[in-house]
């Protein structure tokens, strides 16, 4: 008899250590919710350079394009990222690609993730019509800061709400300065 | 009557040698000085203008003032400018009037007809009637067919003037229809043609004058405005403990700048100059109530 109590108190312990182990796996699995995000992002880009059309008309460049971007969070909120952009546009035919990695900071609240990110890597860009008066496709550092939110829709999949972004650029006599502003999609690497 | 004849020769007699008055009456004597009296010369043509194949005919018209009918000779003149072309020397008829009958080229004459003077008149000069014979002064302009720039150069071609029927002149020179960016100018922006110069008595037509035109491009040139302080507000990441209200300040006046559209000022504005193509080219010239023009077609090339 003795013994069946004894057995009965082990299984009893077992049981409920099984469930604090599983309810512990739970609860890390909720707290820790931060998979590797990978963004595709429609972008349209304003350059900080015009073409004279008229004596009195100035014709702004302006890209369209897309980036696709590789956040790293495991060490949130901390985020390594990669990215990778191409946009083209007019006047002047302008094409412009961008490969650049940096670091980030966000917060998830909810289903809303804002973030803040600064990077670096290389430009080239080119254009059918002596932008810049290059006479070829031109190379260079380039940095980019941006900040937006994404917009958590299901575990896997979300939107990339608003993005803009400051582009630095080491095209012209003094550099340039382009903006671009965009939205997109968000995909989730779960474990 | 022989009584009466006898009377009044009686009479006569006693009249004439006894009365002192009447003697000295008739030894006193008048000077009459008659002067010569002023002309006027009028040259007047059979028809203006008169066809080059048949002869002209000039007339010279002599007034006599006070009213009269001179004698004498007209001496005519044909000339164009200083240069005299030809001259005659007629007659006058009885009615003061003398023809002069010549077969001029071509041109714009001078004519004057000169009167000799006689003993009763003084001699006078017509004012000068312009003749044209074989059609009205004109002049052509003649441009070449294309000038080819290079986009940011410039380039030139001969602008000459011919003038016909003995024209005179001054002609004045304008340019148009240059596309953008680029400008057409004359190294004379008038070209004066000298009567003596026009033409001559055997020549219609003749080379009076020319310029140059030249017609300048704009090259791509890009033009910097500014320095836009990107980096600014990045310092106060240097502290740790800030660094997140740092980031999230800056994050904020992006958004901000983005929303007011104060973003993406204008630091290069490249201006292309001059596009590359074919353009057609207006070359007007003015004198007066003439007006020609002649159309050259501009190739601005790539640089």
């Amino acid at each position: 008899m003795k013994i069946w109590l004894y057995l009965a108190r082990i299984m009893t312990i077992v049981l409920f250590a099984d469930c604090a182990l599983f309810a512990q796996a739970r609860k890390q699995i909720s707290y820790d919710w931060t998979p590797d995000q990978l963004t595709a992002t429609f972008l349209q880009t304003v350059d900080d350079y015009s073409l004279q059309v008229t004596s009195s008309t100035l014709q702004r460049t302006r890209l369209s394009g897309a980036e696709v971007e590789y956040a790293s969070r495991h060490f949130y909120p901390w985020e390594v990222i990669g990215a990778a952009q191409y946009s083209e546009g007019q006047p002047l035919g302008q094409k412009l690609l961008l490969l650049e990695a940096g670091a980030g900071y966000c917060r998830t609240f909810k289903h809303w993730t804002p973030f803040g990110r600064v990077a670096g890597g290389v430009s080239r860009t080119s254009s059918g019509d002596l932008m810049y008066l290059y006479t070829g496709p031109k190379w260079g550092l380039a940095s980019t800061m941006s900040v937006g939110f994404d917009f958590q829709l299901t575990p896997r999949w979300g939107i990339r709400g608003v993005q803009v972004q400051n582009e630095y650029l080491p095209y012209g006599s003094r550099g340039s300065v382009y903006w671009s502003i965009g939205t997109g999609i968000t995909y989730h690497f779960h474990p | 009557m022989e009584r009466i004849l006898l009377l009044v020769g009686m009479v006569f007699v006693v009249l004439c040698g006894m009365s002192p008055s009447i003697e000295a009456q008739k030894s006193a004597s008048y000077r009459q000085v008659v002067e010569q009296a002023n002309t006027t010369t009028i040259v007047s043509s059979s028809v203006n203008p008169s066809p080059s194949s048949s002869p002209a005919v000039f007339t010279a018209h002599i007034i006599g003032v006070p009213a009269g009918i001179p004698t004498g000779t007209v001496a005519f003149s044909a000339s164009q400018g200083s240069r005299q072309i030809a001259t005659a020397t007629v007659a006058l008829d009885a009615s003061g009037n003398a023809a002069w009958t010549v077969s001029l080229a071509s041109g714009q004459y001078g004519i004057t007809a000169l009167y000799s003077g006689d003993t009763d008149y003084l001699s006078s000069v017509s004012s000068t009637l312009s003749e044209v014979v074989g059609g009205s002064p004109d002049f052509t302009i003649s441009v070449p067919s294309t000038l080819t720039v290079v986009k940011g150069a410039s380039g030139t071609a001969a602008v000459s003037i011919e003038s016909i029927n003995g024209f005179a002149g001054t002609i004045q020179l304008e340019c148009g229809g240059v596309p953008y960016d680029s400008s057409c100018s004359f190294a004379q922006g008038s070209i004066t043609i000298p009567a003596a110069s026009a033409t001559t008595a055997t020549t219609s037509t003749s080379s009076a004058g020319s310029t140059t035109l030249t017609v300048t491009t704009t090259g791509t040139t890009v033009t910097t405005l500014g320095i836009l302080g990107f980096f600014l507000g990045f310092g106060s990441l240097s502290r740790k403990k800030s660094r997140f209200r740092s980031m999230m300040w800056i994050g904020m006046a992006i958004l901000l700048a983005a929303v007011t559209g104060c973003v993406g000022s204008n630091r290069y504005v490249q201006s292309n100059g001059t596009p590359v193509g074919y353009y057609p080219v207006t070359i007007v010239a003015t004198s007066g109530a003439i007006t020609h023009s002649s159309t050259m077609t501009l190739h601005v090339i790539a640089q």
